[in-house]
């Protein structure tokens, strides 16, 4: 049996932005929650067998354009050390930055400035254990 | 032997501040019955590299091969010629221990940053190959990890250096491994992370 699952990457991301004091929620977006840091899977493909290639945006909301942007900029650094940890378990294998971050005004929210950027992040799937 | 999904490997390098690529003076004992953790400390002594290019490690066993045909053309028997390894990696740190391993420590010169000028190099690149050393390879996956240990091996190739404006300045380097004294260039050691309980 093969026993690989692939890992909650947003729910994943989002706890370990805010285990590093970086302000991060689950989407809808609240009026009121900038600046904070929203995380969504848009795809990806499996390859290798065990590695999952995810595709995530990051979007970045704060209470200026340029607080968005700088908040942004600052988050992809973060994002290229994430193959010094793990997520779930699961070990990041590499954290690619394949779209730079640039303003993505919110249509939902027009008052609320947002950045996005997005990442290709390469992580192992999860093996449940075997029972006899 | 049960299937396990686990045990299927990605090749990362075990890297935190140090690279995972190291060198040394090459090992003259007999390393035919070393541990994981001798294989650990003996890596421990050695000098670290910086980053390794994305392609990562390339380990080639290449057996050279004849074929014995009988008189009707059939092959009865298939026997070793040699046996050539070689591990081949890109190095992308500039630095003095890069080109000593690239090229030989005798062969660049480091002088210290002053007050007026940075760190300087002078690679001396001519007909003269690296000295023989021993070498160690360090990776990882979750908790598996992998040491390579080639006690006596030699860079035999510095494949072409290319400056432009969209990649990294890269030496790809070939690794030639030559005989332990025990008939076995190459020694592979891998831990699966996984305790008794």
């Amino acid at each position: 049996m093969r026993n690989c699952k692939t890992i909650d990457i947003e729910d994943e991301l989002q706890k370990a932005l805010n285990l590093d004091g970086i302000k991060a929620a689950a989407p809808p977006v609240p009026a009121n929650l900038a600046p904070s840091v929203f995380v969504y899977r848009t795809g990806g493909f499996s390859q290798a067998y065990v590695q999952d290639v995810n595709t995530v945006d990051f979007d970045i909301y704060a209470r200026t354009e340029a607080e968005a942007m700088a908040r942004a900029c600052n988050l992809t650094e973060w994002v290229r050390a994430l193959p010094e940890r793990q997520l779930e378990g699961a070990t990041v294998y590499f954290s690619d930055i394949t779209t730079l971050p640039y303003n993505n005004p919110d249509p939902n929210n027009p008052t609320l400035p947002r950045a996005t950027f997005s990442a290709q992040i390469g992580t192992r799937v999860t093996h449940r254990k075997e029972t006899a | 032997m049960s299937l396990n999904a686990a045990k299927v490997l990605i090749g990362t390098a075990d890297q935190t501040t140090t690279g995972a690529i190291r060198n040394g003076d090459v090992i003259t004992d007999d390393i035919s019955s070393w541990t994981f953790a001798d294989a650990e400390n003996a890596i421990q002594d050695m000098v670290a590299s910086g980053y390794v290019s994305e392609d990562g490690l390339e380990l080639s066993p290449e057996y050279s091969t004849n074929n014995i045909p009988e008189w009707n053309g059939n092959t009865v028997r298939t026997v070793l010629e040699s046996f050539d390894g070689t591990l081949a990696w890109s190095l992308i740190q500039q630095d003095y221990e890069s080109w000593c391993q690239a090229i030989g420590a005798e062969y660049v010169t480091k002088t210290a940053a002053t007050q007026s000028a940075g760190e300087q190099l002078h690679i001396k690149m001519g007909s003269h190959l690296a000295p023989a050393q021993s070498w160690g390879f360090a990776l990882k996956d979750g908790d598996v990890r992998v040491i390579i240990i080639v006690p006596n091996g030699q860079i035999t190739t510095l494949d072409a250096i290319t400056f432009n404006s969209s990649s990294a300045v890269a030496l790809p380097v070939t690794l030639s491994c030559y005989d332990d004294g025990a008939g076995n260039p190459i020694h592979i050691f891998i831990d699966d992370g996984i305790k008794a309980a």
